[in-house]
């Protein structure tokens, strides 16, 4: 048998580019969600994004659905942290409406979407130590959001899913003791970040695979509508909190922290300082919380009729600029909302200009640095 | 010969290896039970990342039209013996979802389940609740869905069709689709 | 209000165009069709560089679809919801992509569930449906339920014992 010489395989077009499937059903994947590559032996020639596996079709239902009811459909669009969407459908429906929120729930509100950012990037850690093989990360970090979620559960009823938001203010008022607990929590989560810090961004191996990959420039990341985090780690100080507060957040004392370098490292140490800034509003949440009523009356729910009017309310969420853009013609169902979903640009945009060259290992780094939940633009 | 089989179905239960297909968002609930606070290998459960060396799929919530044909591609792809857990209410009829145009009401009428958990979405414990039950059935040898869809292949293989490869508008008439290719 | 909001309403309202106010830092401006190109270019030129969106509402009674392009402006801390109007028996419009790329997968995805077209994008292929055959979905006229029900068929009378939801409609 005569050896064919290795430089002659090289040549051969037939085997110089192949198709490779990353997802649905990839652990290198954050969710139900594809990327077709065109490799180059481990270079990436060319990118296809194929969504459309989650959609549901919410924006349809929601037309059929009341004011209210929608309530209960709407936290399933962004799975890991779902607080962001009930929170800014109510400020959407309240703006409308003319509803005043009492200071109290507005309170509650900030904590419960400082909380839910918490938890959310404590999951985008575990992501992280997935996508570096690094697995006692997801072991530590979601062992730790379960403190979260059994808060929630305390508060709201319901582990991942609270529904919990009303238009006019929340559900239920805060149970005794909860707020003593959470200053707890806080306390331990607080004494957990060094440890995070020597387990996942000090790690020398994990600095290795992420330093330099996926670099994003501010000017690239504003031209492709990236938001949150993202942003930021790309040294651009654009905070909704800060610039356009909503809720309570301009009576409190945070920083923007500023990373600045843009590759995947600097979005993950991001992730990383914002969860201190968390960790400090829920401080001075729980000092500041006033008394009062936790919700404003609104009219009975089936006759809920909001005025006609457009409206776009958006929350800073762990993710980016979560957007709800309703549109109402003063009926009891809404016209139309449409969802902005953080991850809409990045995943099925940039996506296909950022992994262009480069390596197949980089892939998953990539996607779990941009934090792309696919829920949220297949909604 | 029914003692063997009893000992493979007694061992058969104690080592389940689950296929980790996030299909929808019951998927949230799974790193919890994965992970050290539920930690599901206890009962020798651990997650896997091809079909082919898989015994559950897990089938985590809604499936979209596009994500069933990936399932049934996946399915088809495990070896029998092999299991289908529905899990949430989506699987069971629809949940929430029970008047999208996308997804689908009623998992069994497209791939064998052999149990359903409900909730939406169902606790960690319900999840271990379930693999526990698992084991029950396939001791009992009860647990014989892959049996029953190579039996019935043709009944799922038509309602795969109806909503898979469909060639005419379900509802609307033709002339009225503007839609261009 | 926002200072930057005010003085940028009365600037498109000198521009002969409906503009106004809608929150603290939002405003609307109503474009005609064929100048869409050249006010967009002029939002991104004056700060307006971040595209959030681009959604569709489909105005039945009109007969119209409204195409909403939404821009944000980081160093005003302002956002504009610019609003194009199109008939909705000849649903075209121009692309936007010459001045975002990113127009590219929103224009798909509208494409896809309102049907409109889009000339000069080139790639309009079914994105997050498989093989749809019915009107665009998050048209008024398209009856999800009624779909629903005849592709799935939720039927009460099979073995398992399910009822079949109960269709409730508050009026």
């Amino acid at each position: 048998m005569e050896l064919r010489p290795l430089n002659e395989s090289n040549t051969n077009d037939k085997y110089k580019t192949y198709e490779l499937f990353i997802g649905p059903n990839h652990p290198g994947i954050s969710g139900n969600f594809s990327y077709v590559l065109d490799m180059e032996g481990h270079k990436i020639a060319n990118v296809t994004a194929d969504p459309g596996l989650l959609h549901r079709g919410f924006e349809k239902l929601m037309e059929r659905r009341l004011w209210t009811q929608n309530l209960a459909l709407i936290p399933r669009i962004c799975v890991p942290e779902p607080d962001v969407n009930e929170v800014a459908y109510c400020m959407g429906v309240e703006h409308l409406a003319g509803i005043e929120v009492p200071k109290r729930a507005q309170y509650i509100r900030v904590i419960v979407l400082e909380m839910a950012r918490i938890a959310a990037y404590l999951f985008s850690f575990s992501g992280v130590g997935g996508a570096t093989g690094l697995y006692t990360a997801p072991n530590w970090a979601i062992g730790d959001r379960d403190y979260i979620l059994d808060l929630f559960e305390w508060l709201t009823g319901g582990r991942v899913y609270h529904i919990y938001q009303y238009p006019g203010g929340v559900k239920m008022d805060i149970p005794d003791g909860w707020l003593d607990k959470l200053s707890e929590l806080l306390d331990y989560l607080e004494s957990r970040l060094p440890e995070y810090d020597n387990l996942i961004f000090k790690n020398p191996i994990l600095q290795k695979r992420t330093k330099g990959v996926g670099y994003l420039s501010a000017e690239d990341a504003i031209e492709n509508g990236i938001t949150g985090p993202n942003l930021r780690a790309s040294g651009v100080k654009w905070d909704i909190r800060k610039a356009q507060p909503y809720l309570v957040y301009d009576e409190l004392d945070f920083d923007i922290p500023e990373t600045g370098d843009g590759d995947a490292f600097s979005r993950f140490v991001q992730r990383r300082l914002e969860m201190e800034e968390s960790i400090k509003i829920l401080r001075q949440c729980i000092k500041q919380i006033p008394d009062g009523p936790y919700r404003e009356k609104i009219p009975n729910p089936f006759q809920f009729r909001v005025p006609a009017g457009t409206y776009y309310s958006k929350v800073e969420s762990s993710k980016g600029e979560f957007g709800y853009f309703i549109v109402s013609n003063g009926d009891i169902k809404p016209y139309r909302v449409y969802v902005r979903g953080p991850s809409y640009s990045a995943g099925l945009y940039y996506a296909l200009e950022a992994m262009k060259n480069m390596r197949i290992e980089d892939v998953p780094v990539w996607i779990h640095s941009m934090d792309i939940c696919p829920p949220d633009f297949d909604r | 010969m029914s003692e063997w089989k009893d000992l493979t179905n007694f061992f058969r239960g104690r080592s389940f290896w689950m296929l980790h297909y996030c299909t929808g968002c019951g998927a949230m609930e799974l790193p919890p039970t994965m992970t050290s606070r539920w930690d599901m290998e206890r009962f020798g459960v651990i997650p896997m990342a091809t079909p082919r060396q898989a015994d559950i799929l897990l089938v985590t919530g809604y499936l979209s039209l596009k994500s069933l044909k990936r399932l049934i591609y996946t399915y088809e792809q495990m070896h029998a013996p092999k299991w289908v857990l529905g899990f949430g209410s989506c699987t069971i009829n629809g949940g929430v979802y029970w008047d999208s145009y996308n997804v689908i009401e009623r998992l069994d009428k497209y791939l064998p389940v052999d149990l359903y958990i409900a909730g939406c979405m169902p606790r960690p414990e319900a999840i271990l609740d379930s693999f526990k039950k698992l084991r029950e059935l396939v001791e009992k040898g009860e647990a014989k869905g892959y049996e029953k869809y190579v039996k019935n292949y043709e009944w799922y293989k038509a309602n795969q069709d109806r909503v898979l490869k469909r060639t005419k508008p379900v509802l609307q008439k033709p002339e009225e689709v503007t839609r261009s290719a | 209000m926002l200072e930057s909001v005010e003085k940028k309403v009365e600037e498109l309202k000198r521009m002969n165009l409906e503009a106004k106010a809608l929150g603290d830092w939002q405003f609307e401006v109503l474009v005609p069709r064929e100048r869409t190109a050249e006010i967009l270019a002029y939002m991104k030129a004056t700060g307006y560089k971040t595209f959030i969106h681009l959604a569709c509402v489909d105005w039945i009674d009109d007969q119209e679809f409204e195409l909403v392009y939404n821009l944000e402006n980081y160093d005003e801390k302002a956002q504009a919801l610019v609003k194009v109007r199109i008939p909705r028996n000849k649903p075209e419009m121009e692309s936007m992509m010459s001045i975002w790329g990113l127009c590219q997968v929103y224009e798909r995805e509208i494409h896809e569930f309102f049907g409109i077209n889009f000339i000069g994008n080139p790639n309009l292929k079914p994105f997050f449906l498989d093989e749809w055959l019915d009107i665009p979905p998050l048209r008024k006229d398209f009856d999800t339920l009624a779909f629903s029900q005849e592709l799935f068929e939720f039927k009460e009378d099979e073995s398992h014992g399910i009822k079949a939801p109960k269709r409730i409609e508050y009026k």
